[in-house]
C-alpha cells in the first residue's frame, strides 16, 4: 500500500514538472536556396508543441547577421532580405504533440544584385496572460537565400598585430587577428600560422581555428597564439606568418607581424657584457691619464 | 688593443640578429625598406601586397575573386532545435539601496545540430536603470545588468541588457543544455523612485 502511495506521489511529482514545461522545437536547422532575381519559391519549416497544452505560436521572419566572435544575433530591420519573405500564417495553434508546417514564399525583387543573406524563420510561443510576461524565447530555422550571378569573395585583413614590439618570452604571445568579408557571399576560412626567424627559417607552425563561415560584410576577430615549441629561439627578429584560406573558390591570402624577441638570459648577459666593456674602457682611460702623469713628472 | 679588439666583435654578433633586418628575402617571400624604429615597406609574395612594419603588423590587406552562383539549388540541414524557458515572468521587486535584487529563468536547449547553438537576446523593450558598465552590479550604485551560468554561458561578469548579447553557445549537439539568466539591480541613494519594467525576447538558432 506505501509503495502504490509512494508510487502515486513520484507519478504526480512528474505530471507536475510536465505541466510547467513550456517546450516547443523547430525543424530544419538550416536550408539553403539559390534564386533568381525577381523570382521567389515556397519554403517550409515545421513547429511541433512538446507541452501538455494546445498552444499557439506565433511566426515571423527576423533578420539574422553575425557578430564579430561569430555568433549568429537576430533582429527586425537589420537585414534587407527580411522583406524578401514574408509568411503565410502569422499564428497556428498547435495541439500538444503534434507537428504543424507553417510556409513562406520568398520573392526575389527584380534588379536584385548577386549577394547571399541571412534569414531566421521564427517561432515563439504566444503566452496565456501576456501582459505579465517579460521574459520570452522563439526558436529560428536559419534560411540562407542566395541571389544567383556573380558574387566576389574578398577577405580583407584588417588587423594582424600583437600589443608589443619586443617580448622577453613567446610563451603565450597572442596575435589580434581582424577579418573582414568585403565580398558579397560567406566566407568559409581556415589558416596556418607560421612563425620564421630572421635566418628567415620556418622554426615553428600550427593550425589555426578562426571559427565558422564569415558572412558579407561582417568583421571577425580572433586571438591567435603563437605556436612556440620545445626547443630554443635564438634572439633576432621573428615574423609571425598568417596563411588564410577562404572561400568557395579557396582563395589564399597571407599576412604578417613582425617583432623583435631577446630572452631575458641574453639581456642579463649583454648587460654583463656592456658592464665589462665600460669597466674596461675607464680602467684605460684611468691607466692612461696615470701614465700621461707620470710622464708629466 | 688586441682585447679591446676582441670586445667590439663580440658586441658585433651581439647585434648581428639586428644588423640584418634590412635584407631578409627568400624565393616567396621578401622584405625591403624596413626597420626596427619605424617599420614601413612594401612585402611581395605569391598571392599577395601587403604593408609590412615591426611591431605594429599589417595595417590591411586584402585579395578577392568572383564565381557564379547559379540559381535552382536547394538544400536543407535536418534536425530540430528545441526550446523550454521556465519561467517567463521575472520580478526584482523593490530595489534597495541596501542590496542586490536579482530574478532568474533557466532556458533549456535540445538540438542534434553538428554545428550547436547560439542564444541571444534579440530584442529589449523598455527602459532599465543605468547600465551596468564595470562587470559587476554593486550595492548602493545605480546598476542593471545580466548574468548567465552554466556550461555553455558565454560570460562570467555581470553586462548590460542589450539586443545582440549572446547568452550561450555551444560548438556540438547539445541536450538538455540549461543556461541560467539572471537579471541583476542595484540603486543608489540619488535614483529616483518610479516603476521600471523591461521586455526581453531570445533568439535560438543552429550556429551558421
Amino acid at each position: 500500500m506505501i509503495k502504490k502511495i509512494f508510487f502515486l506521489v513520484i507519478c504526480t511529482l512528474l505530471l507536475g514538472v510536465v505541466t510547467e514545461a513550456n517546450a516547443f522545437s523547430v525543424s530544419p536547422l538550416k536550408q539553403t536556396v539559390t534564386l533568381e532575381q525577381g523570382t521567389g519559391r515556397n519554403v517550409k519549416i515545421k513547429v511541433r508543441n512538446t507541452e501538455r497544452l494546445t498552444t499557439k505560436y506565433k511566426i515571423s521572419v527576423i533578420g539574422v547577421k553575425q557578430d564579430d566572435g561569430g555568433y549568429p544575433v537576430y533582429g527586425v530591420g537589420i537585414e534587407e532580405a527580411e522583406n524578401w519573405v514574408k509568411v503565410e500564417q502569422e499564428v497556428v495553434e498547435i495541439n500538444p504533440g503534434k507537428e504543424v508546417e507553417v510556409g513562406f514564399k520568398i520573392s526575389i525583387p527584380k534588379g536584385t544584385f548577386p549577394s547571399s543573406h541571412y534569414i531566421g524563420l521564427s517561432a515563439e510561443p504566444v503566452l496565456s496572460g501576456e501582459g505579465n510576461k517579460n521574459f520570452s524565447g522563439k526558436l529560428i530555422s536559419l534560411l540562407l537565400l542566395e541571389v544567383s550571378g556573380e558574387v566576389s569573395e574578398t577577405l580583407s585583413v584588417i588587423n594582424w598585430s600583437g600589443e608589443k614590439s619586443l617580448y622577453w618570452n613567446l610563451d603565450k604571445v597572442k596575435i589580434n587577428a581582424v577579418l573582414k568579408n568585403s565580398g558579397n557571399t560567406e566566407l568559409p576560412l581556415s589558416g596556418k600560422i607560421r612563425l620564421y626567424n630572421w635566418l628567415d627559417k620556418k622554426v615553428a607552425d600550427s593550425d589555426v581555428y578562426l571559427g565558422n563561415n564569415l558572412l558579407p560584410q561582417t568583421q571577425r576577430k580572433n586571438e591567435v597564439l603563437l605556436p612556440i615549441q620545445n626547443g630554443i629561439y635564438l634572439p633576432g627578429v621573428y615574423r609571425a606568418q598568417l596563411d588564410l584560406v577562404y572561400g568557395r573558390t579557396a582563395q589564399k591570402l597571407s599576412v604578417q607581424y613582425s617583432f623583435l624577441y631577446v630572452p631575458i638570459v641574453w639581456m642579463i648577459v649583454g648587460g654583463i657584457a656592456l658592464l665589462f666593456i665600460i669597466f674596461v674602457l675607464i680602467k684605460k682611460i684611468i691607466n692612461k691619464k696615470r701614465q700621461l702623469s707620470l710622464r708629466g713628472m | 688593443m688586441y682585447k679591446f679588439a676582441k670586445l667590439n666583435l663580440f658586441i658585433a654578433m651581439l647585434m648581428l640578429p639586428i644588423s640584418v633586418l634590412a635584407a631578409m628575402s627568400s624565393t616567396n617571400y621578401m622584405i625591403y625598406a624596413d626597420s626596427l624604429e619605424t617599420g614601413g615597406g612594401l612585402s611581395s609574395g605569391g598571392g599577395y601586397n601587403l604593408e609590412d612594419t615591426i611591431g605594429e603588423g599589417i595595417i590591411s590587406g586584402s585579395v578577392g575573386s568572383n564565381y557564379t552562383i547559379k540559381a535552382g539549388y536547394q538544400a536543407m540541414v535536418l534536425g530540430s532545435l528545441a526550446l523550454n524557458i521556465d519561467n517567463y515572468t521575472l520580478n526584482l521587486g523593490d530595489l534597495s539601496t541596501t542590496e542586490i535584487k536579482s530574478a532568474s529563468t533557466t532556458i533549456t536547449i535540445t538540438t542534434d545540430s553538428a554545428s550547436g547553438y547560439s542564444a541571444s537576446v534579440q530584442s529589449v523593450i523598455g527602459v532599465g536603470l543605468t547600465a551596468v558598465s564595470d562587470g559587476s552590479v554593486t550595492i548602493g550604485e545605480e546598476e542593471y545588468g545580466m548574468a548567465v551560468s552554466g556550461s555553455d554561458a558565454v560570460f562570467a561578469d555581470d553586462r548590460s541588457v542589450i539586443a545582440g548579447r549572446v547568452l550561450a553557445n555551444k560548438t556540438s549537439p547539445a541536450i538538455g543544455s540549461q543556461t541560467e539568466v539572471t537579471f541583476k539591480a542595484a540603486i543608489s541613494s540619488t535614483t529616483p523612485s518610479g516603476d521600471k519594467s523591461q521586455i526581453v525576447n531570445i533568439g535560438v538558432s543552429a550556429n551558421f
